[in-house]
């Protein structure tokens, strides 16, 4: 099992739960996860936190089958069958890689879709329970 | 009580996934509950995740800046975690400032409204508004009669001063009776138990919460059919209706128990927020009564100042009942982890 340390995985909480980002206050560039230097301007320590709404459209997308998941995911994938990965264009502009839940891959995922960020439990490692944000179609 | 303290807003998060009673009378022979269909926990989902979605849209729902949270409140008897708290990891999710005060419940399927009503006495003293969840998803043995109508759901309501508030507190009363466990989860076991003696389970549920809704009913001055709406938290749809001879029937709130089950601790506050949602008007005044094996009830008195608004993005109680994809059976036991891989 690809193996994430839990110091690691604890670092990122702020942008695995709520997609806290950081946005220069010289250029305005959205940083996500958020750096010391502006990935546009490259200012140093100019970056606010900020949370992204967790709303987007499926930019492109592919489904893993059986087999093809990493072994973390391999239980759920043999429990829940196939499921999507897409590349999720968020509203604020910024391309994130995500896993969508609650849908039928086959049926129901197209490019274009519009998803919303959701809490989930995302795979166990040392037996914590390792959650995360996983995409699925908005409700209407 | 002072009455200084209210409901500013509420929010709700049910699973997608239902199954329908057919399903069980095809496996089992037969189906114990007065219920048509019941809602099923994803895989990916567990009482923590069900809460920071409830809690969520019960915060944007009540209009308030999070940081002015002062507490969380969490009931559940389903925690992934016996040595850890949810109220942390909730926290954590929807981003609520690090001095928040962190309460979890768990002691029976009341649980949900005894983290409310602790919360209205801190609010009521400190000020500020506290983030109240119901979060649950119990499970039992399969073919138990008791796992037939076990359900999940979460409801999740924001408190805060009165002069704001949706729906006023009018009452709140508590009755703790130990009758030794006709329910009850060993140390180290995964699976609820009921001893299923019918007569004592029925005295203990009846004896109970008579005795919390008269001393409601007493401090209140006022009779049991003067409230408009009355949710009284039950396995089924049995129990509830069978409590209160002298109540006008038309008044038990029995929908969300028909079509999403019992959802253990957060059954209480989900029928709450299905009656602020779907029947309550100006000045009705509401009766919720939770009930949890061991035995204890809460009985809370609410008068409905007005509707919440709807805001675009936050998905209805409406929206979360009517999502739904049917499963069979077999999937259930696997999204329920009763097949076991490893």
């Amino acid at each position: 099992m690809a193996h994430v340390s839990i110091p690691k995985y604890w670092k990122a909480l702020p942008q695995k739960y709520r997609l806290v980002a950081g946005k220069c206050s010289n250029c305005g560039e959205l940083n996500f996860p958020p750096t010391t230097l502006c990935k546009k301007c490259g200012q140093e320590n100019t970056q606010k936190h900020i949370e992204l709404k967790g709303k987007g459209t499926v930019y492109t997308y592919t489904i893993i089958g059986r087999g093809g998941a990493p072994p973390e995911f391999a239980k759920m994938q043999k429990k829940c069958g196939p499921y999507a990965i897409a590349i999720v264009e968020l509203e604020e502009g910024l391309k994130i890689n995500v896993q969508l839940t609650d849908c039928d891959p086959f049926k129901d995922v197209n490019i274009g879709m519009k998803v919303s960020a959701v809490f989930r439990r995302i795979y166990e490692q040392e037996n914590v329970i390792r959650y995360g944000l996983k995409f699925r179609p908005i409700i209407e | 009580m002072s009455n200084n303290v209210g409901i500013i807003g509420y929010g709700t998060y049910i699973p997608r996934y239902r199954i329908k009673k057919e399903e069980y009378i095809k496996t089992w022979g037969h189906f114990s509950g007065k219920i048509e269909e019941k809602s099923v926990i994803g895989y990916d989902e567990d009482v923590i995740t069900m809460a920071v979605e409830a809690g969520y849209n019960a915060i944007h729902n009540s209009r308030i800046n999070k940081n002015d949270l002062k507490l969380i409140a969490i009931g559940s008897v389903s925690s992934p975690y016996n040595v850890k708290s949810m109220a942390s990891e909730v926290a954590m999710a929807l981003g609520l400032p690090m001095d928040i005060l962190l309460l979890d419940f768990t002691e029976s399927e009341k649980a949900g409204t005894t983290a409310l009503s602790t919360g209205i006495d801190i609010i009521e003293n400190k000020g500020g508004y506290g983030l109240i969840i119901g979060s649950d998803a119990p499970l039992a043995t399969p073919g138990d009669s008791l796992e037939h109508v076990q359900a999940a759901a979460a409801a999740a309501i924001v408190i805060g001063n009165n002069n704001k508030s949706i729906a006023e507190i009018v009452g709140k009363k508590t009755a703790n009776i130990e009758y030794i466990s006709d329910r009850f989860k060993r140390n180290g076991t995964k699976m609820m138990k009921d001893l299923e003696i019918a007569p004592y389970s029925n005295y203990a549920y009846n004896n109970t919460i008579k005795k919390t809704v008269n001393d409601l009913t007493d401090e209140l001055k006022i009779k049991l059919n003067e409230f408009d709406h009355v949710y009284i938290q039950g396995h089924d749809s049995r129990q509830p209706t069978r409590i209160f001879k002298q109540l006008n029937k038309n008044k038990i709130y029995l929908d969300t128990l028909r079509i999403i089950g019992d959802t253990g601790a957060a059954s209480a506050l989900l029928g709450l927020n299905a009656i602020l949602y779907y029947k309550a008007k100006e000045n009705d005044r509401i009766l919720i009564v939770s009930y949890g094996s061991g035995a204890g009830s809460d009985a809370l008195g609410i008068k409905v100042n007005r509707k919440q608004d709807k805001i675009n993005e936050i998905p209805t109680i409406d929206q979360y009942i009517n999502r739904k994809e049917y499963i069979n059976y077999e999937k259930y036991l696997k999204f329920k982890e009763l097949i076991d891989l490893d």
